[in-house]
């Protein structure tokens, strides 16, 4: 049976950026440990004899007749952007000058 | 009049007997007299609940053809963007953002002339099971305030159950419609996948995630769910075919001949002897109702919870990465 320790949760936290207490590397540690159950539990049955599913409906790609629709204007589709800037969200800079 | 079905309501309405402005107005007032305990309720849209109601009823006076539906009162789950009404999931990350547009959930009780009276609260991002786990604080269970009134719907379910709306809309991924209106003696039906469109809705998991119905009665749930299902071309899974004529079938009642499967595999431990009493006696009543009972077998049941358990948290992963 897999487990992940609370040291491989922090590498993990510290990979994602995340910052994270004592305690929660040890709950998460926990809760990563039942989802592994859960993939070991699936693999007993998930074998290459068994056919893909995501749904049951008879449903492929589905495409739309490429015509114009009324759609958001600007001013709505920014009207939750913290910041804008000629007509586009504005973001924090994350790479260096030039 | 607020403890009447929704149905019951709608022929109020119909019949002259009060009107939408009115009965809303009753249903804003019971949410001020309850919600304080009860806590269904994030966000209650008085405004626009009564000038939905009052063009309702100047639609009706002037003898327009309505809906079976409209002029009665709704609660909304907050996971659904309503136009311009702040849509928070029980989550402080969305604290402020009000959608520039309408879910088709939304569109369509709006073009039938359902009130959409406020946002319920919920478990955050619709994670959980007990409306505990909901950033605003939680939902109380009307039934007794000590208790859950289950999740991640619990807010529309305990709005329904304290009265404060006859509809309400809930979301099903795991059990989040289920399961609250179980514990809150209402009914909430998670329909065919692909039977109501997902578009507006925030998605949890979208290879499970299917809003539905919730009400008092099973003929509400059929009413409401005529007029929130159907084919729409902005949910790539959504089914074009026509919507099941729930609502006869709920008028009719009729059982007879009809073959219900009971799950095999489902048969385990784990059931509270009440409610496995309960869903025996259900059978019986089915089986003397003149419908068929056949045991099916589904060998691969016991494995659902644990393909859950991947699905979900994957697929989540995913859909709120953005956050």
């Amino acid at each position: 049976m897999s487990s992940l320790s609370r040291d491989d949760v922090a590498k993990l936290a510290g990979l994602a950026r995340i910052e994270m207490s004592e305690e929660e590397l040890v709950n998460l540690s926990n809760e990563f440990t039942v989802i592994l159950d859960a993939v070991a539990r699936v693999q007993e049955v998930a074998g290459a004899g068994v056919e893909p599913t995501s749904h049951p409906l008879p449903l492929r790609n589905v495409f739309r007749a490429d015509v114009v629709v009324p759609s958001l204007t600007p001013e709505e589709a920014l009207s939750g952007a913290p910041a804008q800037e000629e007509q586009r969200f504005r973001v924090p800079q994350i790479l260096g000058e030039e | 009049m607020i403890r009447n079905s929704a149905s019951e309501m709608a022929a109020k309405l119909a019949a002259g007997e009060t009107t939408s402005v009115a009965l809303t107005q009753a249903h804003l007032d019971r949410i001020t007299a309850v919600d304080t305990d009860v806590h269904a309720f994030l966000y209650v849209d008085t405004e626009g609940a009564l000038a939905q109601a009052a063009a309702v009823d100047a639609k009706r006076a002037k003898g327009e053809k309505l809906s079976p539906l409209a002029g009665v009162p709704l609660a909304l789950k907050d996971v659904m963007a309503q136009k311009g009404v702040p849509t928070t999931c029980g989550s402080k990350i969305l604290e402020g953002w009000r959608p520039p547009y309408d879910s088709t959930v939304v569109a369509n009780l709006k073009k039938n002339d359902v009130v959409i009276l406020g946002k319920t609260n919920m478990d955050e991002f619709a994670m959980g099971s007990s409306t505990e786990n909901s950033a605003y604080g939680p939902t109380h269970n009307p039934w007794d305030l000590t208790r859950i009134p289950g999740g991640s719907g619990g807010g529309s379910s305990a709005a329904l159950a304290a009265f404060e709306a006859p509809l309400a809309i809930g979301t099903d991924t795991g059990g989040s419609i289920r399961q609250p209106a179980a514990v809150t003696g209402t009914v909430g039906v998670k329909p065919t996948y692909g039977g109501v469109s997902r578009f507006g809705l925030v998605a949890f998991s979208s290879s499970l995630d299917q809003a539905g119905p919730c009400a008092r009665t099973v003929l509400d749930t059929a009413l409401l769910h005529e007029v929130i299902a159907g084919h729409d071309p902005k949910d790539a899974t959504s089914i074009n075919a026509p919507v099941p004529q729930v609502v006869a079938a709920a008028k009719s009642g009729d059982v007879k001949g009809m073959k219900i499967g009971v799950v095999k595999e489902l048969n385990g431990d784990g059931y509270q002897p009440g409610v496995r009493a309960r869903f025996e006696e259900s059978l019986d009543l089915l089986a003397k109702a003149g419908a068929e009972i056949v045991e099916v077998s589904a060998p691969n049941f016991e494995y659902a919870l644990a393909a859950y358990y991947l699905i979900a948290p994957s697929e989540c992963s995913s859909n709120l990465a953005n956050l």
